[in-house]
C-alpha cells in the first residue's frame, strides 16, 4: 500500500467509521468493537508513515482543490506525525476507557457519543496532517462542530450554556483564522506551510502582516487556551470525563497549540515573528497564562476544573517553547505534546474513575480515596509528579529542553516562570495525593473495572516510559529531535 | 437564435396562464396546477441550460421588436438559480399548500414571479429590466399577502407594496435620468457612451436606493421581516432565496453602465461596500433575540445580503474577479441554505402549527429531516466548513482584502466578525430545536416536503467540497460583469 | 576491584532485602549498608558508566577527591544509621531511607548535570516519602518540604541548563555567567538552608520517626554543600550568607523546647559554617567547609541518635518534661556529651578541627569571622542547656538505654568523633586538597578556649535561669510564607471574578446591542418610508463627496 494512501486513510478512516457506528446503534458490542478497531487502525496507519519522514520524504495527497492555492492537502511531516500518532494512540486508550465509563454510568445516547468521537479524531488527524492553512482551517472547524454534541452530551441547561460558550469562543477563533487565511490568500495567493516560514508572506506590507499574525495568534489562541481567551475550557468540563480527557487534554486544545506551532514555525517563520515584534508579546502571553492558570488551579475544589486549569497552564509551556524560536525550545515544546498528553489524560481518567465508583467530584470529598482505589491513586500520584516535571517522567525532558532553549534565546528570566510553575503544580496536586492516602478511614478496596483501570495505569506508565526511554525508535523524542534539527537557529 | 432567448420567459409566462386555467378547469385542480408548475419550471430550467451552453461568455443580443434580450453568463446564472429554486419550491408547495384553496392562483403567481426573474436575467436594456423587475415585484406582493384571511399577511403585503412601490418609483426616476443623459436605455450602447458626471452621479444614487429597497440594503430594509415571515414558507424561500438577490443583480446590471473596475467613472462600488458593512452589521444585530423562526431567518437574510453586496461592491470597484465570484457563489449558496432553512421551518410549522422557537423546542429532533438539515443550513450560513457557505465567504473575504491596505483588512474583519456575530442567534435556535423535550412522538412529514430540503442539504455539502461545476458557471458570470464595459 | 556506582547497591539491593522478614531482614540491611561502605571506600578515582539519555552521554560515576570524600562519609553514616534503624521493624522506613541514601550517593558521584538533576529530584522525592512514612503531623510538614525542594530542584535545573548552553558541555563543574550562577546557587541554597529558604528544615526534621530524623539530618543539606563546592560560584555573598545562617540558627536554637527542633536549627547553623567555607572559594575555605561536612555528619547524626534514644525511652520530645537521665541512660549520655563537645568545637574532638579550619579561612573577611565566632559561643551555650536539662539536672523521668543496635551505632559514631579529634591526620589524608592547617597551634587553642569558657561561664551564671526550657515565643519566617499564601489565594479569587466579569460583560454588551437594534424595527410604515428617505440622504451625501473629489 502506498504511503500516500496510508496518509489518506489515516484521516478518513475515522470519518468513514462514523456512519458505521450509527448503523450499529442497536448492537452495543459490535459498535464498541468498531470504535476500538477504528482507533487501532488509525494509529497503525499514522505510525506507518513515521519511517519515511525520517528519511526526508514526505507522503502527501491532495484531497480536493477548491481554487488554485486553496486545497485540502495532506502531508506527513515530523511535527504533524508527532501530533497524529500521539493523538491516535491515546484515542485507543480513551475508547477502551469510554466503554467502561459509559456502561458503568448507563449513559444515554452512547451511539451519538461514539460516532462523534470518531469524527473528532478524523478532524484531529486532518488538522495534524494538513499541508496548508486552508486545509487546517477546514478540519479545525469540523473539529469544533463535531465536539459540540460531546460537550453538551448531558443536555442539561448548564450543558447547553457551556456549549454555547464553547461555540462562541471556538467559532470566533475560527473566524479570526479565516480572516487571516483570506487576507494572505487574497494578497499573496499562497497559504501553504513551509519549514522556516512561507516566503510569500514576506511580500506583505508590515501592517497587514501584523494584522495577520495577530489574527492567527488570537484565532488559534482560543483553542490553545491562552489567557484571556481560555474561558471556554473550564465550562466545557461539564462534558463526560473521557470527552474532557481526550478532547480537552489531547485533541482540541492541542490542536490550538499545534496551530500556533505551525503558525510560528511553518507559516510566519521565526524571521518574520521577530521582525514583526511579535516575540515579546507571545512570550509574555505564554508566561502569563502559565502562571495565572496555575493560580486558578490552586483555588479550585472541583477536581476536573483543577485539571482543566492545569492543562491551560501546561499547554502554554508548548507556546512558550514555540515562541522562543530556538531549536532546543522547539524540541521541548513538541515533546511536551506527548509528555503532557499521557500524564494529563491519566489524571482525567482517574477523575472519571472516582466519579464512576463514588460519585464524587470535589477534592474536599476525596479523603481516604487512596485506600479504596490504591492503584488508581498511585497512577494519579505518578502523573502529579510528572506535571511537576520531576524525573523520571517525560515532562522532565520537556522542561529541560525548554530551559536550554530559554538560554539559547537569551531569555533566561523565563526560567523563573518554569520554576514557579513546577512549584505551583506540586502545590495543587500534592494535597490531593495527601488527602487520598493519609486521611480518611480505611476502606474496602474497590477499584474501577479493568476497562477503566487499564487505561489509567497505561497512560501513567506511558508518561514514565516516555521519560526514561527517550531512545524509543520513532518515538516522540526522536521525532521532536528530528524536527528541531531541521530548524536553523 | 432569436427565439431561443425568449424561450424561458415565454415558457414561464405561458405556463402561468396554463397553470391557472388548468387549475380552474380540472377537478383536483390544485394538484393539476401544481403539477403544471413543476413541469414548466423544469422545462425552463432546461432551457436556461441550453441557452447557457450555446452562449459562451460573450453576450448575445437578440432584438425582437422593441425588446432587446441579452444572453450572458450572469443572466444564465440568475436564470438557473431562479428556476432551480422555483422548481424545488413548486414540488414542496405540492404538499405544503395541499389544504389551501386557490392553489391555481398560487402556482400561476409563482410562475409569474419566476418569469419576472427570468426577464431580469435576460433583459438587454434598462426599460425591460424595469418592466420585468416590476412583474416580479407585483407577483410577490400578491404572494406575500396570499393568506389574506390572516391580518399579519395582509398588513405585511400592504407595507411591502408601499415600500417596494416607492423603491420602484425611485429606480424609475434614476432610469429616467440615464435616458436624459444618454438618450438610450440599451445596455450595450450605454456601456460605451459616457454620461455627464453630475447626471451620472444622481442617476447612480437613485438606482442604488431604488433597487436597494428591494435588495433590503440598510437603511431601506425594514419591510423585509414582515413580508418574509408572513408569506407561505415556499414563498419565503423564494423571497429570501432569489427575489431580493434579483433586485441586487438588477442594481448591479444597471450600475455596470458606469464602468467597472479601474475604468469606472466613480466609486459606486465602494459605496456599495460600505452599505454592505452597514447592512450586515445591522442585520445581525436585529436578528438576535428573535423567537419567531421565520422572522429570524428573514432578518438573517438582510445580513447575508450584506455579505453578497460586499463581494459585488469590491469586485466592481477594483475589478477583482474573486470577489465577484464569491458574491455570486454566495447568492447560489444562500438560495440553497436560506431557501432550505425556510422550507425546513415550513415543515416544522406545518407539523406543529407554530413558528415560535420556544414552542418548537425539541421539534428538530422529532423530525430529523427538518432539524438536522436546519442545523446544517445554519452552520452554512454562519460560514462553517465543509459547507458551501464557508467557501463563498472565504472568496468574498479574499477579494475584499485586495481593496488594499488597512481598508482591505477592515472589510475582511467586518465580514468575519459579522459571521461570528451571527452565531449569537443561529446557535440558540439550533440548540433549542435539537434539544430533548421529553415527548416521544415521531410525526411523519411527506417526502414532498422533506425531499427538497434534504436535496438542498446535500447540495450545500457537495458544493462545499466540490464547487467546480458551479464555479465554472459563476466565473463566466463574473467575467461578463467585469468585461461588461466592452461587448 | 569493582568500580560500580554505589547508588546501584541501594537502588537494587534495598527492595530485595526488604523481601526478607524479621531478623533476616535486619541482618540483611546492615550487610547491605556494609557492602556499600566497602565498595565506596574501595572506589578508584576515575570516570565511567556512561549511559545514553536524550541526546547526551550521561556519566553516572565520576570519582575524584571531592566526590570520593563526600561519598565516604555518606556511605559511612548510612551504615551507622542503618544499624541504628535496624532496631525498628518498619520496612517502608528502611526502604525510603536506603533509597534516599542511594540517590544522595548518585548525586555526589554524578559526572554530568542531567544525572545530578535526576538524583537531586530523587533525593527530594525519597526524603519526602521518608517524612510521610510517619503519618500524622509529619504529613503537612512533608507537603511544605516537597514544595521547597521542588523549588530548589527547579531553580537548579534552570541554572544548570543555562550553564550547559553557556559552556557547551554537560559536565558538572564550575558555573560561570550571572544567570547560571544565580540560579544554581539559589537552587543549592534551598537544600542548604539559605535564610529565609530554610524554614522547611526545622518544620520537618522534628516530626517523623526518630530513625528517619537521623537519615534526614545527613544527606540533603550536605549534598547541597557538595554542590556548592563543585560548582564553586565563589561569591562573597554566599560566604556571608553562611555567616548569617550560623548565627540565625543558633539564636533560634536557643529558644527551642523540642529537642529535635533545637538540633534542626543547629543544622542550619553548622551548615552555615560549611557554606561560609565553600563560599570563600579559597582552597582553605573549601577544605575547611568539606572537613566540616564530614565531621558534622558524624556528630549531628550522633546527636539525633542520642536524642532519639531519649525520645524512644521516655516518650517525651520536649526538654521541660525531662531531667536526670544521665544516670539512667549512661551510654546515651556519654555519646551525647561526646557529640555535644564535638559540635561546640572543644579541642580533642572532631568539630574543633574543622571549625578551626573554616574560621581560619575567614581571616580576610572580618564580618564573617565575627559572625562565626558568635555562633560558636551560642552553640556551646545551647548544648550546655540541652545536656543539662535532659541529663544533668535532678529529675525523675524514667528511662534506660536503647536496644543494642542503637547503642552500637551511637558508640561507633562517637568513637569516630574522638578519633578524628585526636588524630586529625586521618581526615586530612582524604580531604579534597592538601591542607596545611595545624589545629594545635596556641592561637587556635586560645581562640577556642576563650569562646568556650565564655559560654560556659554564661550558662553557669545566668543561663540556667534565662534559658530554662519553655514553649518558644519566637516565630520563624514561616509566618511570612503563610501570609503570602493566603494573599495569593485572595488575589487569585479576585482575578477569577475579574475574568468572569469581562466575559459576561462582553456577552451582555453584545446582547444589549441586539436589543437596542431591534428598536429599529417598529413595524410602522412611516418608519419604513423614513428608512428609505434616510437611504436617499446617505447616498446623496456620498455622491456629493464623490462629486467634489
Amino acid at each position: 500500500m502506498s504511503l500516500d494512501f496510508a496518509l489518506l486513510l489515516t484521516v478518513f478512516v475515522p470519518f468513514l467509521a462514523a456512519p458505521g457506528i450509527l448503523a450499529l446503534r442497536r448492537r452495543p458490542n459490535p459498535r464498541e468493537a468498531l470504535s476500538v478497531v477504528t482507533a487501532i487502525v488509525t494509529f497503525v496507519f499514522s505510525a506507518s508513515l513515521l519511517p519515511s519522514v525520517f528519511t526526508g520524504s514526505s507522503p502527501e495527497v491532495v484531497v480536493f482543490r477548491v481554487a488554485p492555492g486553496l486545497a485540502v492537502h495532506l502531508r506527513a511531516d515530523p511535527l504533524g506525525l508527532l501530533f497524529a500518532t500521539v493523538a491516535s494512540f491515546l484515542w485507543i486508550l480513551t475508547t477502551v476507557y469510554s466503554i467502561g465509563y459509559m456502561r458503568d454510568l448507563r449513559e444515554h445516547a452512547q451511539t451519538r457519543y461514539y460516532a462523534f468521537f470518531a469524527l473528532v479524531i478524523g478532524a484531529t488527524m486532518g488538522v495534524a496532517l494538513s499541508a496548508n492553512l486552508f486545509s487546517l482551517l477546514v478540519f479545525y472547524e469540523i473539529l469544533t462542530v463535531s465536539t459540540y454534541p460531546l460537550v453538551v452530551h448531558e443536555e442539561s441547561e448548564d450543558a447547553f450554556r457551556a456549549g454555547r460558550k464553547y461555540l462562541v469562543y471556538t467559532l470566533g477563533g475560527g473566524g479570526a483564522i479565516l480572516a487571516a487565511t483570506a487576507i494572505v490568500y487574497g494578497l499573496a495567493g499562497d497559504v501553504s506551510f513551509v519549514a522556516g516560514g512561507n516566503p510569500a508572506l514576506r511580500e506583505l506590507p508590515t501592517q497587514v502582516a501584523q494584522a495577520v499574525a495577530f489574527l492567527l495568534v488570537a484565532g488559534f489562541g482560543v483553542k490553545a487556551t491562552l489567557v484571556p481567551l481560555h474561558g471556554w475550557l473550564p465550562s466545557a468540563m461539564i462534558a463526560p470525563t473521557p470527552v474532557s480527557g481526550l478532547l480537552h487534554a489531547v485533541a482540541v486544545v492541542k490542536a490550538g497549540v499545534f496551530g500556533l506551532l505551525r503558525t510560528l514555525h511553518f507559516f510566519l517563520g521565526p524571521g518574520l515573528v521577530v521582525g514583526l515584534g511579535l516575540q515579546p508579546i507571545l512570550l509574555a502571553v505564554a508566561a502569563t497564562t502559565i502562571l495565572v492558570a496555575s493560580l486558578f488551579a490552586l483555588v479550585q475544589d472541583n477536581l476536573k476544573l483543577r485539571l482543566a486549569y492545569s492543562t491551560i497552564s501546561q499547554l502554554s509551556y508548548i507556546v512558550l517553547g514555540a515562541a522562543l524560536l530556538s531549536p532546543a525550545a522547539l524540541l521541548g515544546a513538541a515533546f511536551h505534546i506527548a509528555a503532557h498528553g499521557f500524564a494529563k489524560l491519566s489524571m482525567f481518567f482517574v477523575a472519571g474513575s472516582i466519579f464512576v465508583e463514588t460519585g464524587k467530584t470535589r477534592v474536599s470529598e476525596l479523603d481516604g480515596i487512596g485506600r479504596r482505589m490504591p492503584r488508581t491513586m498511585l497512577a494519579f500520584t505518578l502523573s502529579a509528579m510528572a506535571m511537576a516535571s520531576l524525573p523520571p517522567f517525560a515532562p522532565f525532558v520537556s522542561k529541560w529542553y525548554l530551559s536550554v532553549g530559554a538560554g539559547e534565546a537569551d531569555q533566561a528570566i523565563l526560567i523563573l516562570v518554569l520554576v514557579t510553575s513546577s512549584v505551583l503544580n506540586i502545590a495543587y496536586f500534592l494535597p490531593i495525593v495527601v488527602r487520598a492516602f493519609f486521611t480518611g478511614e480505611p476502606a474496602r478496596r474497590a477499584e474501577g473495572r479493568p476497562a477503566l483501570l487499564g487505561p489509567v495505569l497505561a497512560t501513567a506508565i506511558g508518561a514514565l516510559v516516555l521519560g526514561l526511554w527517550t531512545g524509543l525508535p520513532y518515538g516522540p523524542y526522536e521525532i521532536a529531535r528530528f524536527l528541531a534539527r531541521g530548524m536553523t537557529p | 437564435m432569436t427565439v431561443a432567448p425568449f424561450l424561458p420567459i415565454l415558457l414561464l409566462a405561458g405556463g402561468a396562464v396554463l397553470a391557472f386555467t388548468v387549475g380552474r378547469a380540472v377537478r383536483r385542480g390544485g394538484d393539476a396546477s401544481a403539477a403544471t408548475a413543476v413541469v414548466v419550471l423544469g422545462a425552463s430550467f432546461v432551457s436556461f441550460l441550453l441557452l447557457g451552453g450555446s452562449s459562451g461568455s460573450t453576450p448575445a443580443y437578440a432584438p425582437a421588436g422593441e425588446v432587446t434580450l441579452r444572453v450572458d453568463g450572469l443572466g444564465i446564472f440568475l436564470g438557473l438559480v431562479g428556476t432551480g429554486l422555483g422548481l424545488a419550491v413548486a414540488l414542496y408547495s405540492f404538499a405544503y399548500m395541499r389544504h389551501e384553496r386557490e392553489r391555481p392562483t398560487y402556482n400561476a403567481l409563482l410562475l409569474l414571479l419566476i418569469a419576472g426573474i427570468a426577464g431580469i436575467a435576460l433583459a438587454g436594456d434598462l426599460f425591460n429590466l424595469y418592466v420585468f423587475f416590476e412583474l416580479m415585484a407585483v407577483a410577490s406582493y400578491a404572494l406575500v399577502a396570499f393568506h389574506r384571511e390572516r391580518a399579519e399577511a395582509v398588513e405585511a403585503g400592504m407595507k411591502y407594496v408601499i415600500i417596494s412601490g416607492t423603491g420602484s418609483a425611485i429606480a424609475l426616476l434614476g432610469i429616467g435620468f440615464v435616458y436624459l443623459g444618454a438618450g438610450t436605455l440599451d445596455l450595450a450602447s450605454l456601456s460605451t457612451s459616457a454620461l455627464p458626471r453630475d447626471l451620472a452621479l444622481l442617476a447612480a444614487g437613485l438606482l442604488v436606493v431604488g433597487f436597494g429597497v428591494k435588495a433590503a440594503v440598510v437603511p431601506m430594509h425594514t419591510w423585509l421581516p414582515d413580508a418574509h415571515a408572513a408569506a407561505p414558507s415556499g414563498i419565503s424561500a423564494m423571497l429570501s432565496g432569489i427575489v431580493i438577490q434579483s433586485g441586487l443583480l438588477a442594481m448591479v446590471r444597471a450600475l455596470a453602465i458606469f464602468g467597472v473596475g479601474p475604468s469606472s467613472a466613480f466609486s459606486y462600488g465602494l459605496l456599495l461596500a460600505f452599505l454592505a458593512v452597514l447592512t450586515m452589521t445591522v442585520g445581525n444585530l436585529i436578528a438576535m433575540h428573535q423567537r419567531d423562526i421565520k422572522r429570524l431567518l428573514a432578518y438573517s437574510s438582510i445580513a447575508q445580503m450584506g455579505y453578497i453586496l460586499l463581494g459585488l461592491g469590491i469586485g466592481l470597484e477594483y475589478g477583482i474577479a474573486i470577489a465577484l465570484v464569491g458574491g455570486l457563489f454566495h447568492i447560489l449558496n444562500h438560495a440553497l441554505m436560506k431557501g432550505g432553512a425556510f422550507l425546513a421551518a415550513g415543515v416544522l410549522q406545518d407539523t406543529y402549527g407554530t413558528r415560535d422557537l420556544d414552542k418548537l423546542r425539541g421539534a428538530g429532533r422529532r423530525i430529523p429531516a427538518a432539524g438536522l438539515t436546519f442545523a446544517l443550513f445554519a452552520l452554512g450560513l454562519a460560514g462553517v466548513p465543509p459547507t458551501a457557505g464557508f467557501l463563498s465567504k472565504l472568496f468574498i473575504a479574499t477579494g475584499a482584502v485586495q481593496a488594499g491596505g488597512a481598508l482591505g483588512v477592515f472589510f475582511v474583519v467586518a465580514l468575519i466578525a459579522n459571521s461570528v456575530l451571527s452565531l449569537a442567534y443561529y446557535v440558540p435556535a439550533l440548540t433549542g430545536l435539537l434539544a430533548r423535550n421529553g415527548t416521544r412522538d415521531s410525526p411523519r412529514a411527506s417526502w414532498l416536503l422533506t425531499g427538497p430540503v434534504i436535496a438542498f442539504a446535500v447540495l450545500v455539502l457537495l458544493l462545499g467540497v466540490w464547487p467546480d461545476p458551479a464555479l465554472r458557471l459563476i466565473e463566466d458570470a463574473a467575467r461578463t460583469l467585469l468585461g461588461g464595459a466592452q461587448t | 576491584m569493582i568500580a560500580a556506582p554505589p547508588f546501584l547497591i541501594f537502588l537494587v539491593g534495598a527492595p530485595v532485602v526488604l523481601l526478607a522478614r524479621g531478623r533476616a531482614r535486619r541482618v540483611g540491611l546492615v550487610v547491605l549498608a556494609g557492602l556499600a561502605l566497602a565498595l565506596t571506600l574501595l572506589l578508584p578515582e576515575g570516570v565511567g558508566w556512561t549511559v545514553r539519555f536524550m541526546e547526551y552521554d550521561l556519566v553516572l560515576l565520576r570519582a575524584d577527591r571531592l566526590s570520593l570524600f563526600t561519598g565516604y562519609v555518606f556511605a559511612l553514616i548510612t551504615f551507622l544509621g542503618v544499624l541504628y534503624a535496624a532496631a525498628f521493624a518498619r520496612p517502608w522506613l528502611h526502604l525510603y531511607a536506603l533509597l534516599y541514601a542511594g540517590t544522595s550517593l548518585g548525586a555526589v558521584f554524578a559526572g554530568d548535570v542531567v544525572t545530578l538533576l535526576i538524583f537531586w529530584e530523587g533525593m527530594a522525592i525519597t526524603s519526602t516519602l521518608l517524612v510521610f512514612e510517619h503519618g500524622g503531623a509529619a504529613v503537612g510538614a512533608g507537603y511544605r518540604y516537597l514544595l521547597f525542594h521542588v523549588l530548589g530542584g527547579a531553580l537548579l535545573a534552570g541554572g544548570l541548563a543555562l550553564q550547559v548552553v553557556e559552556s557547551g558541555s554537560l559536565l558538572l563543574g564550575p558555573v560561570s555567567g550571572s544567570w547560571p550562577s544565580f540560579l544554581t546557587a539559589l537552587g543549592a541554597g534551598v537544600n542548604v538552608g539559605f535564610i529565609p529558604l530554610h524554614t522547611w528544615l526545622p518544620d520537618t526534621y522534628p516530626r517523623p520517626h526518630i530513625a528517619a530524623s537521623v537519615f534526614l539530618s545527613v544527606y540533603t543539606t550536605k549534598a547541597g554543600v557538595y554542590l556548592l563546592a563543585r560548582t564553586s560560584p565563589a561569591v562573597e555573598a554566599i560566604a556571608l550568607m553562611g555567616g548569617a545562617m550560623a548565627v540565625y540558627g543558633v539564636v533560634f536554637a536557643l529558644a527551642q523546647n523540642d529537642m529535635r527542633k533545637l538540633l534542626s536549627y543547629h543544622i542550619v547553623s553548622q551548615v552555615g559554617y560549611m557554606v561560609a567555607g565553600v563560599g570563600l572559594g579559597t582552597v582553605e575555605g573549601i577544605n575547611g567547609g568539606m572537613a566540616h561536612v564530614f565531621n558534622h555528619i558524624l556528630y549531628k547524626a550522633l546527636l539525633f541518635m542520642a536524642v532519639g534514644a531519649v525520645i524512644h525511652a521516655t516518650g517525651q520530645h520536649v526538654m521541660d518534661r525531662l531531667g536526670g537521665l544521665g544516670r539512667r541512660m549512661p551510654v546515651t549520655a556519654v555519646t551525647f556529651w561526646i557529640a555535644a563537645l564535638s559540635i561546640s568545637g572543644v579541642p580533642g574532638f572532631n568539630g574543633y578541627v574543622s571549625k578551626g579550619m573554616v574560621i581560619a579561612a575567614s581571616e580576610d573577611l572580618l564580618p564573617l569571622r565575627v559572625l562565626l565566632e558568635i555562633a560558636s559561643f551560642g552553640t556551646f551555650l545551647s548544648f550546655l542547656k540541652l545536656g543539662y536539662f535532659v541529663f544533668l539536672r535532678e529529675g525523675d523521668t524514667p528511662g534506660r538505654d536503647p536496644p543494642w543496635p542503637m547503642q552500637s551505632a551511637q558508640v561507633g559514631t562517637a568513637a569516630l568523633c574522638v578519633a578524628i579529634g585526636a588524630y586529625p591526620a586521618l581526615l586530612f589524608r582524604i580531604l579534597p586538597a592538601a591542607s596545611a592547617y595545624d589545629p594545635w597551634t596556641p592561637t587556635h587553642l586560645l581562640e577556642a578556649g576563650l569562646v568556650l569558657a565564655g559560654a560556659a561561664a554564661t550558662f553557669v551564671t545566668v543561663g540556667r535561669v534565662v534559658l530554662a526550657p519553655h514553649e518558644p515565643r519566637v516565630r520563624d519566617a514561616d509566618v511570612a510564607y503563610e501570609a503570602a499564601g493566603r494573599a495569593l489565594v485572595r488575589f487569585t479569587q479576585g482575578l477569577a471574578r475579574g475574568f468572569a466579569v469581562v466575559y459576561d460583560g462582553f456577552v451582555a454588551a453584545v446582547s444589549q446591542a441586539g436589543r437596542s437594534a431591534r428598536r429599529l424595527q417598529t413595524g410602522d410604515l412611516n418608519w419604513n418610508v423614513a428608512g428609505v428617505a434616510l437611504g436617499i440622504l446617505l447616498v446623496l451625501l456620498w455622491l456629493l463627496w464623490e462629486g467634489a473629489a
